[in-house]
């Protein structure tokens, strides 16, 4: 303790002290701000990944099964194209899968001699057209949704 | 809060990935795919498409459709007018990284502004100028244009090591080829060669896939597929599907009924391809990638026994034939635990939260290393917190007394993973006293554990009659060592079948425990509402499964608490009759919901005084 302080009066002794006080407040002021604000924006983070991870955990299991029906396209393809070329026996088996696979959610897409849209069609051959709207003048391939989401697109014959 | 992304801007596909509590997550685009095809087109009505779309519509609109713009970065390429418009490479990535940018805000919920953006490690000043300047035109701000390689060290913390490393990175996509030679040193990542094939991928081995069948085709039949465009597209899905599952299995079938029509009727494909006979088809091709590592080693003056670690990236180094090449050429497992396809953006996105200061948000949390519970009847441990749990944590469940007018508890704190109580480490044990005088199964416990940020662990037992309450604070839990952790945890696993055991040990015989004290309940308090001959068909049962109890034969304990059970129930189907016929009310249905009264409370487990 330095002799000088013996001879400051109370008062500025006083002073000083609430000064060091209110500067540590204003510190300590300082950092709760900071940690609350991290505290919000983490909790505000979490609630939004929660509601993120509801709807993809749906999106995942349409997405999962989605897969299941994938893998089945071949087996429609065949029947199909089995179908197409007059080989007797197949239409009960096809059309027992193919509404097996409608009532879960996969729908077959019409296409044919609609215009041309990328979204749902991939084109395989192209003709010239006269200039007009490009439309789809064979379906090569059927192209399927499974619950609103295209599974698999169509291989399509394209005009125009 | 805007988010900063890390984007693999590719040749032939882009990936973007964003990190979510400092971890990089990839970022599905809205047709639900990971990987968008870097592909741009303007259709005829002046619609931009970009990815999956674009490619369908390829040959219908091949003038205005742009693949690989990639290639003509830093160039002084433009595209022909479109609808008034030169568009210059940048401007036409600038589309790609757009729906890269939408995509990824409509999936965040939030918007999505500064970017890392990954270059090849070879670009040269005009090329990531150019890289720059699409990224400005879609809207973000690019906060740094990093190199491919060095991203995909990045992506498995190579920066993170003390001393200088050599990092080899194998990148084979699904066009381009390229093997780079880094150096890291203080943090700091330094190219000292780079080499490889712009015209080597994926793609090739697809198509030596389908020139075989092809040609097998032609041989057993005479026709060339090769003239037939939707013969062909499904050759080319049969082909990359047969390499992808060549990486799993040693063979595989490439089925393509109705693949084609003769006058004489349909043709069908059916061949099977072994992985040593699709080896064979692509030696040459494999004799490119080591011909290209051979020259980076050299450029870079090293011997292959100075590679430190191997990185694989891009899909195609999936391929054994591939990996096999990578070992034998550096001697060294690769590194491949992170998705190769995703690899690039992933450490892009890290450098995205570095340069950002995601991490500044986030007070790195530590986790709990093994779980923690009390000890219950029977011997078991009874976890309150699970192992790898986050902390800060509290967790609280309600337990029981397991012998009627128990006067205490004892809480012993266990840590681990086995089953069994003695098998675990106890951290600490305390009492919780003068509890009032209770049947079994009637008081409630309420036992909370609360870990604090720096893992001390506080333990608190209370009983919600009395509000009486006694807790320990344990300050080592986290004291044990890494490998003691770890062998704990092996321990754990290798004893799981037994621990399993014994724990269906103790839970039967607590199970059978609870059902003679309930049956000797039932007797004592309606025993005079039948007759002696309805009493002995019970006493009997609960005779044989006492004894049974004592013995050591858990499946005589579960016989015998069955017979017991059966017994039981008939004897409440008795009092239920019994109750019928002496109520006044007539045609009051005798049925009942009969079986031994359960114990659905909330209570999961009674903890015993061990004194």
């Amino acid at each position: 303790m330095s002799e000088d302080n013996v001879d400051q009066p109370e008062d500025a002794i006083d002073a000083e002290i609430v000064e060091l006080i209110e500067h540590d407040i204003d510190a300590l002021v300082l950092e709760r701000n900071e940690f609350k604000d991290i505290a919000l924006r983490l909790q505000a983070d979490f609630e939004n990944y929660k509601k993120r991870a509801t709807s993809n955990m749906s999106d995942e299991v349409d997405r999962a099964t989605g897969r299941i029906a994938d893998s089945l396209l071949p087996v429609l393809d065949a029947c199909e194209a089995a179908y197409a070329h007059g080989v007797v026996g197949v239409e009960p088996i096809w059309s027992a899968l193919i509404a097996a696979l409608l009532k879960q959610g996969l729908v077959a897409l019409d296409l044919l001699d609609k215009p041309f849209d990328p979204t749902t069609s991939e084109a395989v051959v192209h003709e010239e057209g006269d200039g007009g709207e490009p439309i789809v003048v064979e379906v090569l391939r059927t192209g399927y949704e499974w619950k609103g989401r295209v599974l698999r697109a169509a291989m399509v014959k394209v005009r125009g | 809060m805007a988010k900063a992304v890390g984007i693999d801007l590719g040749t032939t596909n882009s990936v973007v990935s964003v990190l979510e509590a400092g971890e990089p997550v990839v970022i599905p685009n809205s047709e639900g795919a990971r990987t968008t095809p870097s592909i741009v087109a303007f259709s005829k009505a002046g619609e931009v498409l970009v990815g999956e779309v674009a490619k369908r519509q390829a040959i219908t609109n091949p003038d205005r459709t742009f693949r690989s713009i990639k290639r003509q970065m830093g160039t002084t390429w433009t595209s022909d007018d479109i609808d008034g418009k030169k568009y210059t490479p940048q401007e036409i990535s600038a589309r790609t990284l757009m729906k890269l940018k939408r995509d990824a805000e409509a999936y965040l919920g939030d918007t999505v502004t500064d970017a890392v953006i990954t270059v090849p490690a070879y670009f040269d000043d005009a090329q990531r100028t150019a890289t720059k300047e699409a990224g400005a035109i879609a809207g973000l701000n690019v906060l740094r244009i990093i190199n491919e390689p060095t991203a995909a060290a990045l992506a498995y913390g190579l920066d993170k090591s003390s001393h200088d490393e050599t990092i080899l990175v194998f990148d084979l996509g699904g066009g381009t080829f390229d093997v780079s030679v880094l150096e890291i040193g203080d943090g700091v990542f330094e190219v000292k060669s780079t080499h490889g094939d712009t015209h080597l991928g994926g793609d090739d081995w697809d198509q030596r896939i389908i020139d075989w069948l092809t040609q097998q085709f032609k041989s057993a039949h005479g026709i060339d597929l090769a003239q037939d465009r939707m013969a062909v597209q499904r050759l080319k899905e049969a082909a990359e599907k047969a390499k992808i599952e060549l990486s799993q299995t040693q063979q595989t079938q490439i089925n393509l009924p109705f693949i084609t029509a003769t006058a004489e009727g349909p043709l069908h494909l059916d061949e099977s391809l072994t992985r040593s006979k699709f080896q064979e088809m692509t030696a040459d091709l494999v004799e490119r990638c080591r011909v290209a590592f051979d020259q980076a080693i050299k450029d870079a003056g090293l011997t292959k026994s100075q590679i430190d670690h191997v990185i694989l990236v891009g899909g195609s180094t999936r391929m054994p034939a591939v990996q096999e090449l990578v070992f034998n050429m550096t001697g060294k497992e690769p590194n491949k635990s992170v998705n190769p396809d995703e690899v690039v953006a992933i450490g892009a996105a890290v450098q995205a939260g570095v340069l950002k200061g995601d991490v500044k948000d986030i007070l790195l949390l530590d986790v709990t290393p093994l779980s923690l519970g009390i000890e219950t009847k029977g011997g078991v441990m009874t976890k309150l917190i699970e192992r790898n749990t986050t902390i800060p944590t509290r967790r609280t469940e309600v337990f029981t007394t397991a012998d009627d007018n128990q006067p205490s508890v004892e809480i012993n704190v266990l840590q681990g993973e086995r089953e069994m109580a003695s098998y675990n480490q106890s951290l600490g044990k305390f009492n919780l006293v003068d509890l009032p005088p209770a049947q079994r199964g009637m008081p409630q416990i309420e036992v909370t554990f609360d870990i604090d940020a720096n893992g001390i662990v506080h333990v608190s037992a209370k009983d919600r009659a009395t509000s009486k309450e006694q807790s320990m604070t344990i300050t080592s839990s986290s004291s044990l060592s890494k490998e003691k952790i770890e062998e704990m945890i092996r321990d754990a696993e290798s004893h799981a079948e037994d621990d399993k055991r014994r724990r269906e040990e103790a839970e039967v015989r607590n199970n059978a425990d609870s059902l003679v004290y309930q049956t000797e309940k039932v007797l004592k308090e309606q025993g005079d509402k039948v007759t002696e001959e309805e009493k002995a068909a019970v006493e009997g049962p609960l005779g044989i499964l006492k004894t049974a109890i004592a013995g050591n034969n858990v499946d005589d304990i579960k016989a015998a608490t069955e017979t017991l059970m059966g017994a039981s129930q008939a004897f409440s189907q008795k009092l239920y009759e019994t109750a019928a016929r002496d109520s006044e009310a007539a045609g009051t249905s005798a049925s009942g919901a009969s079986g031994a009264p359960s114990d659905d409370d909330i209570v999961d487990a009674e903890i015993v005084d061990e004194q």
